[in-house]
């Protein structure tokens, strides 16, 4: 299995540091649609980075430099968020079994206030484990918010 | 921008396989009904772009706020 390595660009001025994750073939999810409105990045390497607690990760573009999310997986989800994925979601990614799938939610960090994070829980991203296959959905109407506030 | 005009239980095709469907006017709301393939996604458009809006917030993510936030999150007993 090749490894590749993706390097992410200091983002600090004064920073000097490159950060560099190393990724292997299983990382590698496919995003048939891209991400809601970034439907040009297909593939996406999903990282752990080493000093992420467990649920903490990056999905980082292989198609796009520079473009990368922070993602929350579901283990640090509210209790309380159950949805169904319709017919059309599940042959989308050709889900068959709901325990090949794992969910993550995309996290914006706000600039302004340095103690909450946002977890997007109306667009959550299922993955298929088995295939690789993976897809934002779109959960309908006003049954989670856009803007999950959790304090940290 | 193409302009029609369609009665109640009136059609609109778009390409071979979309099919828009108005369903009933209800004063100044209009009911459609919308048939399209599995891999076309419908949305209401004010969803789709906070959805956009949000994504594009998430990524301009600083690599040093995702790391002031693993450090916090790491030490935070209450967790996320």
């Amino acid at each position: 299995m090749d490894e590749s390595a993706i390097s992410i660009k200091p983002i600090a001025e004064e920073s000097s540091s490159v950060e560099t994750f190393n990724i292997s073939d299983k990382d590698i999810f496919y995003f048939n649609e891209g991400l809601v409105g970034f439907s040009l990045s297909r593939r996406f390497a999903l990282i752990k980075p080493a000093e992420a607690r467990e649920g903490l990760y990056l999905l980082h573009s292989l198609d796009e430099p520079g473009l990368r999310f922070p993602l929350v997986s579901s283990s640090l989800f509210p209790s309380k968020y159950r949805f169904t994925l319709t017919l059309n979601d599940l042959a989308s990614i050709d889900l068959r079994d709901i325990n090949d799938a794992s969910l993550y939610a995309v996290m914006t960090i706000p600039t302004h206030v340095k103690n909450e994070v946002w977890l997007n829980l109306q667009a959550p991203l299922v993955v298929n484990k088995k295939n690789q296959q993976a897809k934002q959905i779109i959960l309908d109407g006003k049954l989670f918010p856009i803007r999950f506030r959790v304090e940290i | 921008m193409l302009l029609l005009t369609r009665r109640r239980h009136q059609s609109i095709m778009i390409g071979d396989d979309i099919c828009i469907q108005v369903l009933g006017i209800m004063g100044h709301h209009v009911e459609l009904g919308i048939t399209a393939p599995k891999n076309i996604s419908v949305h209401r458009e004010e969803v789709f772009l906070a959805l956009k809006e949000e994504n594009k917030a998430s990524a301009q993510t600083q690599w040093i706020d995702f790391k002031r936030v693993m450090k916090k999150i790491k030490n935070s007993k209450k967790g996320i």
